[in-house]
């Protein structure tokens, strides 16, 4: 998880605007998950995603490089997580209530303390780890997308695990 | 004692656990349908929906941006207008007035006029809200909204051409067939309607929190400089409601936020734009940074001093000075507050302390939070390597809330200052503090001013709370006024210096209503945040 993936778009397809659209869904999932680590709120997170795929497909004649449409869009979903709609809603996301939905073998009690220990950071810097860790930007790929610096970047994820670390030792 | 796991084992930890998110997402993005159906207070299309429906239209080559629309839709200059605001008629149509309905009541196909306003009564609860989501009632009402003279409902009024979701705005319909809801009026279109514009009401967001109603919100809402007191035009509801779209953009090269548009009375005319990390820029200026916020703050949303201070310094014990750059004073000082709290050994014997925006000035900058800040403490020596830095920010526009250590580099324009307050010796600012507790039975807004800042925080009865404030003068006096609740009416006011420290007492006059002022010598042991709560007036 390195590096962003490539979208299975060729690139003869570039200017289909109706393959890039339909492609859009395929990265669902991954937005999702990432707009319920930064957002902590399921609402929140499914409007998020939603915002991010009209933001999209509005502006997809900017897109420039379709290949790069997974990035394109975190960096959108990104930067709308923390516009000012996003601070009016704030106080449905402090709630923090994530519908729990079992996933066979997983370690529940882990699971929810590690996002207990998430709740606490502050929501840059989950943002940073879910851009990071969770859909596998590079450090330069989530300073872009958060616009940031990537010693930024650098120090909240540093600061992130320093705090999860000790949140976990805590638990 | 607890044995903290490894780094490796937090980043596996981690990782196993947002695998578990992702597969959870895969699982659950599929079956989103179910919660998109349900009533939205933001009328989005469900994302399948929208997926498909704007190929199509992408295909037509156009798409659908929400717009709010100007003064006078239906051509203002051609439209007779009568006393009460609305059309006399339009385009030679007559426009009924709604109070005189009876007489036309087996009519259909006609215009009529009123003030279209949302019922917001159908849907209190939280929990209501998120099982089946929340009805909207809209109606037309003629003379005052709050006392009218006359109402009906309306039915299909969203789903009507032209539609605007803002309560309170003068507006033409016209009625079609008759409604199989009894009493009621089928809306077949808009035909004309007058924007509003102005604060955002307190309504508009539940006191218990989520999401705020945009139909309560003016189609433009005052935008006021940074004192806070002078309305200099007003904004589209869509940025301070909606958020500005991002330009177009590759991870290379991001989308950047827009200006905002700022226009003038008549709410057509551009009067200049609101530009991040400048604040706002009157047509033809030159952009110089100004601290800059919207007049709108949810009065859920009052900032917290968290922190206990060290003794906070008067003008006569010379603390560190304070250089708040584009920040204003009253944020300025919540900022350092909280800085101190995440590492009080590690900021004393600071002799200077530089605040700013992570923007740099006269640029165009994407901060992450509309309050992102640097607060630097400075050591005695000053020069670029004895300080400590911290990040501030705050979800609302100068209301930080968070603060943590900064260890990346700190920008180019921050820099300067530190390197600049070395061998300054202006000292632009110094807090002071005292403690305010209203004893008094009504719920009170206290305005306090100096000759560098200014601040309103709200008293509920028993409530007490410390104030920071910061002075230019030691020799200065700070000025208070009391505004009780509910209608903000000045019930006291006095001036105090500041030589020594004081907790302001708010009692009870003899008369209702007025409020008798009184000092008490010495403050609280720790300083005590000042209350959240809904008590505001305006302009605080």
């Amino acid at each position: 998880m390195d590096t962003a993936q490539v979208t299975k778009l060729a690139p003869a397809d570039a200017h289909d605007r109706d393959a890039l659209v339909a492609t859009m869904d395929e990265h669902g999932p991954m937005l999702l998950a990432a707009a319920r680590v930064i957002t902590l709120d399921t609402e929140e997170a499914q409007d998020l995603v939603q915002t991010t795929f009209e933001i999209a497909i509005r502006r997809i004649d900017g897109l420039r490089e379709p290949r790069a449409m997974r990035a394109w869009l975190l960096t959108i979903q990104a930067r709308e997580a923390f516009r000012v709609v996003r601070r009016l809603r704030r106080l449905m996301s402090l709630d923090g209530h994530v519908t729990e939905i079992t996933v066979p073998g997983a370690d529940l009690a882990g699971r929810a303390d590690m996002r207990a220990a998430l709740a606490r950071l502050p929501r840059r810097i989950r943002a940073a780890i879910a851009l990071h860790y969770l859909a596998g930007l590079t450090v330069p790929e989530t300073a872009r997308a958060m616009g940031v610096s990537e010693n930024t970047v650098k120090s909240q994820l540093k600061t992130g695990l320093e705090r999860l670390r000790e949140d976990l030792g805590d638990a | 004692m607890h044995e903290l796991p490894s780094d490796a084992t937090v980043e596996a930890r981690l990782r196993e656990h947002l695998a578990g998110e992702l597969r959870r997402a895969e699982t659950d993005y599929p079956r989103l349908d179910v919660v998109r159906a349900r009533p939205r207070i933001r009328s989005r299309r469900p994302i399948g929906v929208a997926l498909a429906a704007v190929a199509v239209l992408l295909l037509a080559g156009a798409f659908v941006v929400p717009r709010l629309v100007g003064p006078g839709i239906g051509g203002p200059a051609a439209i007779p207008i009568g006393d009460d605001g609305l059309p006399l008629s339009i385009a030679g149509e007559p426009v009924r007035r709604l109070d005189v309905m009876a007489l036309w009541t087996t009519d259909r196909d006609y215009l009529v006029g009123g003030t279209l306003v949302l019922n917001t009564g159908r849907c209190l609860s939280r929990s209501e809200r998120a099982q089946f989501g929340c009805g909207e009632d809209w109606m037309l009402v003629s003379g005052p909204p709050k006392n009218p003279t006359a109402s009906v409902t309306l039915d299909s009024a969203p789903a009507a051409a032209g539609f605007v979701r803002t309560s309170g705005a003068l507006t033409v319909i016209r009625v079609g067939d008759p409604s199989p809801v009894a009493g009621a009026l089928t809306v077949t279109s808009v035909a004309w309607r007058k924007p509003t514009k102005g604060r955002i009401p307190d309504n508009a967001t539940p006191p218990e929190g989520g999401m705020t109603n945009e139909a309560l919100v003016p189609d433009f809402v005052s935008y006021v400089g940074s004192a806070g007191d002078t309305v200099l035009g007003y904004v589209p509801k869509d940025y301070p409601v909606g958020g500005p779209e991002p330009l177009p953009g590759t991870p290379s090269d991001p989308p950047q936020d827009l200006r905002i548009p700022v226009y003038g009375e008549d709410l057509v005319t551009l009067v200049g734009h609101d530009v991040p990390g400048v604040g706002f820029v009157a047509l033809g200026a030159t952009e110089t940074p100004s601290p800059r916020e919207f007049s709108e703050a949810p009065a859920t949303e009052a900032p917290v001093v968290e922190a206990p201070l060290p003794a906070t310094p008067s003008p006569s014990d010379a603390g560190p000075v304070l250089d708040c750059g584009r920040i204003d004073p009253i944020t300025c000082a919540r900022a350092v507050d909280l800085a101190r709290a995440v590492d009080q050994g590690e900021v004393t014997n600071v002799s200077r302390i530089i605040v700013d925006d992570t923007c740099p000035p006269q640029a165009l900058c994407d901060r992450l939070y509309p309050f992102d800040s640097l607060v630097v403490f400075v050591t005695a020596g000053a020069d670029t390597t004895g300080w400590i830095s911290f990040s501030v920010t705050g979800l609302e526009y100068n209301a930080p809330t968070d603060a943590s250590r900064y260890l990346g580099d700190l920008p180019a324009h921050v820099v300067s200052r530190v390197a600049a307050s070395a061998t300054s010796s202006a000292a632009p600012f110094v807090v002071v503090r005292f403690d305010v507790m209203n004893r008094s039975g009504q719920a009170v807004v206290m305005s306090v001013a100096s000759d560098a800042g200014a601040d309103m925080p709200g008293f509920l009865p028993g409530e007490s709370g410390t104030v920071y404030i910061p002075v230019r003068t030691a020799a200065s006096e700070i000025q208070i006024e009391v505004l009780s609740q509910p209608n903000c009416v000045p019930s006291a006011s006095a001036s105090y210096s500041l030589g020594f420290p004081f907790t302001l007492l708010i009692d009870d006059g003899a008369t209702a209503r007025w409020l008798v002022l009184g000092t008490d010598p010495g403050i609280f042991t720790t300083p005590k945040p000042l209350p959240v709560n809904s008590v505001h007036c305006p302009g605080g």
